[in-house]
């Protein structure tokens, strides 16, 4: 993270294609008749990441920031919108056309538990997706051994199965996995959220590395605003499947435009108990309501029933984006914001 | 909630259907025919074309399908080939000796499985141990064979039951009792195994919930915690099997009742089929889907009785 | 002749088989005697039946009929029948077609539940609902009548009727199958194959069906043993081959009329069904690995480490405690120790936390308090002195009467904690009624205001509820409301917040502070998180591989880390204070936590710290620190005290190899 917030945005403004772009998605869940009365999972999301650009998705359980990362890797197909991989839309492929891009779309899950198949020799996992690309069986398993030695894994690991190693060292062969194929994006979801802090901090740190290495485009999915600030250039702030703020991740994270970044920055712990006392008593006295409060209105801004700033018209009109500062933010109160 | 019995009463009916169609297609695949059947291996082709003519068979199939379906909702099933009876007032007879063996033997079941199950999973240890293996080798035993041995105990050795035979309960209560006796302890063997297993395992996982050690940190006593807490959570999967348990000894009669001489409806259905008397197949595997769906409904509804979350669907 | 106890195996364990379990050589389940003997048994019938006209002693319509009914001899090793003829010829020559067409029931039910299930758990619930409508129906029809009008239509063609049998059976399999590919296509590793352009077709051929092997392995053996008794059941009705050609099922109906005057007749033949069934089912268990389930209970009320305790307390009880925990041990019986020497005190009102990563023995030492450890784990030394009563080695009645009265507890996940068969105000008032000795109306009334206590803005809707219906927010609540029913004086939090939202997570920690300060609780709250730590604890307790290694004020120990695994901790963490721009590297510890047994001796952090020394290696005493609080560090003047710190790793450090990878054991603490 050593690439200042201001350069990359100049650099997305002249770069000719971004590497993934998303396009006004919309993602359903369920079928039929039912699922269309229910308010989508995503609705309208579109944001950039340019080569090289690291962007965080924050947001709450039920935000559906996972479900942005399922409809990227063609895992959930979106109602409408689009997906571009360097230009070209990825959510209406074919097996045999997704198969030819799988190499340069790929993904660290959160879970490093369930996303090894046990009964598969790490090899055998790390050598299926460049098989599926034709190399050949030798060269395959050179790669993979080259694979694991480059997230600091010894060579040999090919032979042995998952079971064999802690969950920080299955994320790094997760991590083998989505490297192997030499990708110009990953997409990372909550890939240090399982882990315990130290290894967490193992993971964080090789994941910069290998970005700054390979010049790789992150779109890294978590909750936590603290992690996206070290791994981030840019964030994009998610609830209830809507961006409610998007912009550089220090004006983000430091000088939040809406409301709800806000209350999600505030109530992200810090652990220096003078410091915590403080954030405690400013982020009670923002007066966020609970998060089991009333459904808010179709047309309104969905975070207006917890909103201290809300009025009227929060409920009557959905906030567009627009430009405050340096961030995009859905609020009709951004200039009434409080500072952190 | 109304929903969901909605659902299942359609399922009801529509299995049913599903019952009599398949049965329908089933005979008329086949190359016997009724007129064969009825006029037995002696009738020459002609007149065996003359009866099938008589009896319908040559009208198209959805024509005999919406008559039989017409006189099924009217409550009747037909007449047997082979003696002519009205099929429906055999059955009628029948339904109550096999529904009340295979009920017998569900209860008893039930609860000697749950107090075995349960037994097992509370205690561990050696007991379990020998719970575990005898169910294993209890399920696994033919039941005709452990009627044989049970006849042999019961009724030879010791004379104190009828080794066959049926008594209705009109005639002698009594009677009735003794000649049930035998075939359900029968059923009962491998039933109560399966049910033992079933609330062994259920129980064994309540225990092991997240919920239950809540109810220890609040000092719930033990007996409260096992008999109410977690034999609720594990009853679920007994009643369903017991359920399941049900409706395979109803299809099962046919056995216990040929081994016992007893004049249930899987007798019925063996003497059809071994003289490929359609129509009195038909009758009996119409009325035995009747039987299970009823069944099922009532299982339907105990389970949502025990589970909110079907309750509160 | 139970046609559908599929679903009795519903519990059988959907992970795959291990592949610590794979050693090379035979499979695991031939390892144990039930595998054993019922894959020998299965084989032993095959090729004994198969090659039965090779070597029986006498053809199968032999008769001799001046022997009949005779018991075992040495001319007829297992007697004869009533006409005459060996018993042991005609078993075995009658035991191809059972054993064959109970075979083809399992392919046939398989061929079509096994796609069918496959196919509805990846297309999605539209698929899915229409097949299991379907599977329903078929469910639902009398199977065993079904074959009898079966057979009237087309007599008797065993193989076709058991064939057909398999059709019909197939809905059972279809139901069980569905619901462990169910939980197969959960499992990331099939999301990463699809990531990785693999085609449907393979994905179910490569990852879904092998994770299911063991499933299938076992409801097939288990369908096996049904279809053996079919046949032979059907057989016994006389729908088997004709005579004289011999049928286990007729052979017994032979023997049922013969019962009274010959009963050893029903002996060999019944022997051999029961016992190819029973191999079948064996064969099912010993896949399945539950042969040896019976595991023991009931050993709470053992004895525990009285003795240790009375001796190794020689300094008089802390007047200011509430709760005094020393020198407390905690090991797995016969096994490793979990927790060792761990010593710290709360003073009424205060909230302490027991913090470090997972592996640590924080939760051990915070269930230890109330005695509620797993089972095959206990304390074995120190001593837990709640209000100067000795808690180690009291009898489980007296820990029961202290647990929910003084001392109660919350759980990490407060989605389980409830019970799902219970509303809300049952299990609310069920407490209050046993613990304050009030009436029906009279606790309902308290369980809605301590709702409200625990901010619950409608009370009668969430009493109304089960626990499926609440939010994990709202269940946590509950919980604390449930925690609050006998008014302890103290609450063991578990960490109460790790499963909920960050916004949610704030809302419940100021709800424990305000029940803190309203009401003089006190709370031992065990998190990962120091932020949670910093947020709500007056004292903390860093634990690392079962020991404490650094005690004192939250605010001391976070402000000014003195060991370095603190240090370590707090530099890892990526929330940095207000106005600091963010590192570009976070400090990290190389390695795992290790394993309980496998602890070094002298300093436990010895082999992943930053400053270890010589010295580091052989055991020493803790030192004080944060004036009454402690710290476990031989190096402490060295390091803290010349202002050294934890620094991060330099860029390109976690991509050098790590020296050796040790297997991690996975099974090896119960949770």
């Amino acid at each position: 993270m050593t690439a200042p917030a201001d350069t990359t945005s100049a650099a997305r403004g002249t770069a000719a294609t971004p590497a993934l772009e998303i396009r006004d998605l919309v993602v359903r869940y369920g079928s039929g008749r039912k699922a269309k009365r229910l308010p989508p999972a995503i609705d309208g999301v579109g944001f950039d990441i340019a080569p090289g650009e690291t962007v965080g998705l924050v947001g709450e359980s039920g935000s559906g920031k996972s479900t942005i990362g399922k409809a990227v890797l063609g895992l959930h197909p979106p109602a409408s919108g689009a997906v571009r991989l360097h230009g070209q839309d990825v959510t209406r492929l074919s097996l045999k056309q997704r198969t030819s891009l799988a190499a340069d779309l790929r993904v660290v899950f959160q879970d490093p538990y369930s996303s090894l198949n046990p009964a598969r020799t790490i090899g055998q996992t790390l050598v299926e997706p460049l098989r599926l690309m034709g190399v050949g069986a030798a060269e395959a398993l050179v790669r993979a051994r080259k694979g694991l030695e480059s997230v600091g894994l010894p060579a040999d690991a090919v032979d042995r199965f998952p079971s064999q190693f802690s969950g920080g060292q299955r994320q790094r062969i997760a991590i083998a996995r989505a490297l192997v194929c030499d990708p110009k994006v990953v997409v990372l979801d909550e890939p240090v959220s399982a882990l315990d802090l130290s290894t967490q901090a193992q993971v964080l740190n090789l994941l910069a590395d290998l970005r700054d290495e390979h010049g790789l485009a992150f779109l890294f999915i978590a909750h936590d605003l603290g992690v996206v600030r070290f791994l981030a250039q840019r964030v994009v702030v998610l609830y209830r499947g809507q961006i409610m703020e998007t912009g550089p991740v220090e004006s983000v994270t430091q000088r939040p435009r809406h409301p709800y970044t806000v209350a999600l920055t505030a109530a992200a712990p810090v652990p220096r108990p003078a410091e915590q006392a403080a954030r405690r008593a400013a982020r009670e006295a923002l007066g966020v309501g609970s998060a089991g409060s009333a459904q808010p209105a179709a047309a309104g801004c969905p975070f207006a029933p917890r909103c201290p700033l809300a009025t009227g018209i929060c409920v009557e009109q959905r906030p567009p984006l627009r430009l405050v500062d340096d961030s995009l933010t859905a609020c009709h109160h951004a200039e009434r914001v409080p500072a952190l | 909630m109304l929903a969901y019995v909605a659902r299942r009463l359609a399922m009801a009916v529509g299995t049913i259907v599903a019952a009599v169609v398949i049965s329908f297609l089933l005979v008329h695949v086949s190359d016997s025919t009724p007129g064969a059947v009825r006029l037995g291996p002696g009738a020459t082709e002609a007149q065996i074309a003359a009866e099938n003519e008589a009896l319908g068979w040559n009208r198209p199939l959805v024509v005999q399908f919406v008559d039989y379906l017409g006189n099924l909702v009217q409550g009747d099933l037909g007449t047997s080939l082979i003696d002519g009876r009205s099929i429906g007032a055999d059955l009628i007879d029948r339904v109550p000796v096999t529904a009340s063996i295979a009920f017998f033997a569900t209860v008893l079941s039930g609860v000697l499985g749950v107090l075995l199950g349960v037994t097992a999973a509370v205690r561990g240890g050696r007991l379990a141990r020998l719970i575990t293996t005898g169910s294993g080798v209890a399920l696994s035993l033919p039941a005709f064979w452990v009627g044989i041995l049970l006849v042999y105990v019961l009724a030879i050795q010791t004379g104190l039951l009828p080794a066959t035979g049926y008594v209705p309960f009109a005639s002698d209560p009594v009677g009735w009792f003794t000649s049930l006796t035998i075939p359900v302890l029968t059923l009962t063997v491998g039933g109560a195994a399966i049910i033992a297993r079933t609330a062994n395992a259920g129980m064994r996982e309540a225990l092991a919930q997240e919920h239950i050690r809540t109810l220890r940190a609040m000092g719930t006593p033990e007996w409260r915690i096992r008999y109410v807490h977690a034999l609720r959570f594990a009853s679920l999967p007994v009643v369903s099997v017991l359920g399941i348990q049900f409706i395979a000894l109803f299809g099962g009669s046919v056995i216990i009742e040929n081994l016992f001489a007893l004049p249930g409806l899987g007798q019925a259905g063996q003497f059809a089929a071994a003289s490929s008397d359609i129509p009195a197949l038909i009758g009996v595997v119409v009325v035995a889907t009747v039987v299970v769906v009823l069944t099922n409904l009532l299982l339907d509804l105990l389970v949502a009785a025990l589970d909110p979350k079907v309750r509160t669907a | 002749m139970s046609v559908l106890p599929l679903d009795a195996a519903d519990d059988v364990a959907t992970a795959p088989v291990a592949p610590g379990r794979r050693r090379r050589g035979l499979p695991y389940f031939l390892r144990r005697p039930g595998g054993i003997f019922g894959a020998a048994w299965l084989v032993f019938m095959l090729v004994a039946s198969l090659t039965a006209p090779l070597w029986r002693p006498y053809g199968v319509a032999e008769q001799d009929l001046g022997d009949r009914l005779s018991l075992p001899s040495g001319e007829h090793w297992l007697g004869t029948d009533p006409l005459g003829r060996d018993l042991l010829s005609r078993i075995f020559s009658a035991g191809t077609e059972p054993l064959l067409a109970a075979a083809v029931t399992v392919l046939v039910a398989f061929g079509i539940g096994l796609p069918l299930a496959l196919i509805a758990a990846e297309r999605g619930r539209r698929v899915e609902r229409v097949i299991s409508r379907v599977t329903e129906v078929f469910l639902a029809l009398p199977a065993t009548i079904l074959l009898l009008a079966v057979i009237g239509v087309i007599g008797v063609r065993t193989y076709i009727i058991m064939a057909i049998l398999g059709v019909m059976i197939s809905a059972a399999v279809y139901r069980v199958m569905l619901g462990v590919a169910q939980s197969v296509r959960q499992r990331l590793y099939i999301d990463a194959a699809r990531v990785n352009g693999l085609g449907s077709l393979r994905v179910n051929a490569v990852h879904v069906l092998p994770s299911m092997a063991t499933v299938v392995a076992v409801q097939a053996a288990q369908l096996y043993g049904i279809g053996l008794l079919i046949v032979a059941g059907l057989a016994f009705l006389g729908f088997g081959p004709a005579e004289p050609e011999p049928s286990w099922g007729f052979m017994i109906q032979d023997a049922s009329s013969y019962v009274f005057n010959a009963p050893w007749l029903m002996v060999p033949t019944g022997l051999v069904l029961a016992l190819t069934v029973v191999a079948a089912n064996e064969l099912a268990d010993a896949i399945a690995g539950k042969a040896s389930i019976a595991r023991t209970r009931g050993r709470r009320n053992r004895p525990l480490a009285r003795a240790v305790a009375a001796a190794g307390s020689p300094a008089p009880p802390d007047p200011g405690a509430i709760l005094e925990v020393r020198d407390l041990d905690v090991s797995v019986d016969d096994g490793p120790a979990l927790v060792t020497g761990v010593s710290f005190a709360l003073a009424p009102g205060r909230v302490l936390g027991l913090v470090g990563e997972s592996g640590c023995g924080k939760t051990m030492t915070a269930r230890s308090l109330m005695g509620l450890l797993p089972d095959g784990v206990s304390v074995t030394g120190g001593s837990i002195l709640w209000r100067g009563r000795e808690l180690v080695g009291l009898p489980e009645k007296e820990l029961s009467a202290i647990r929910g009265r003084e001392i109660a507890m919350i759980s990490q996940e407060p989605m389980v904690a409830l019970d799902p068969m219970f509303s809300v105000s049952y299990q609310l008032t069920q407490p209050l009624r046993r613990i304050r000795g009030v009436g029906r109306a009279e606790a309902r009334a308290i369980a809605a205001q301590l709702l409200q206590q625990v901010g619950i803005v409608d009370p009668d809707r969430v009493l109304r509820s089960y626990p499926h219906q609440l939010s994990g927010g709202m269940a946590q609540r509950v919980a604390i409301a449930l925690a609050l029913t006998g008014q302890p004086e103290l609450l063991i939090a578990d960490e109460p917040t790790t499963a909920l939202d960050v916004t949610v997570q704030a809302e419940i920690l100021t709800l424990l502070r305000s029940l803190v300060r309203d009401t003089g609780l006190s709370v031992v709250i065990v998190s990962h998180d120091l932020g949670v730590v910093a947020d709500i604890c007056d004292d903390v307790a860093v634990m690392y591989a079962g020991q404490v290694v650094e005690s004192g004020t939250a605010a001391r120990v976070l402000e000014d880390p003195t060991h370095p695994y603190t240090m370590a901790l707090l530099g890892a963490n990526p929330h940095v204070a207000d106005g600091d721009p963010v590192p570009s590297r976070l400090a990290s510890i190389p390695g795992t936590v290790p394993a309980p047994g496998d602890w070094p001796t002298g300093c436990r952090f010895a082999t992943r710290c930053q400053f270890v020394r010589d010295e580091c290696t052989t055991p020493f005493p803790a030192l004080p620190a944060h004036g009454g609080g402690s710290v476990l560090c031989i190096r402490v003047h060295e390091v803290h005290d010349a202002g050294i710190r934890w620094s991060a790793e330099p860029v390109g450090a976690e991509l050098a190899p790590e020296a050796a990878i040790e297997p991690v054991p996975t099974a090896g603490v119960p949770r």
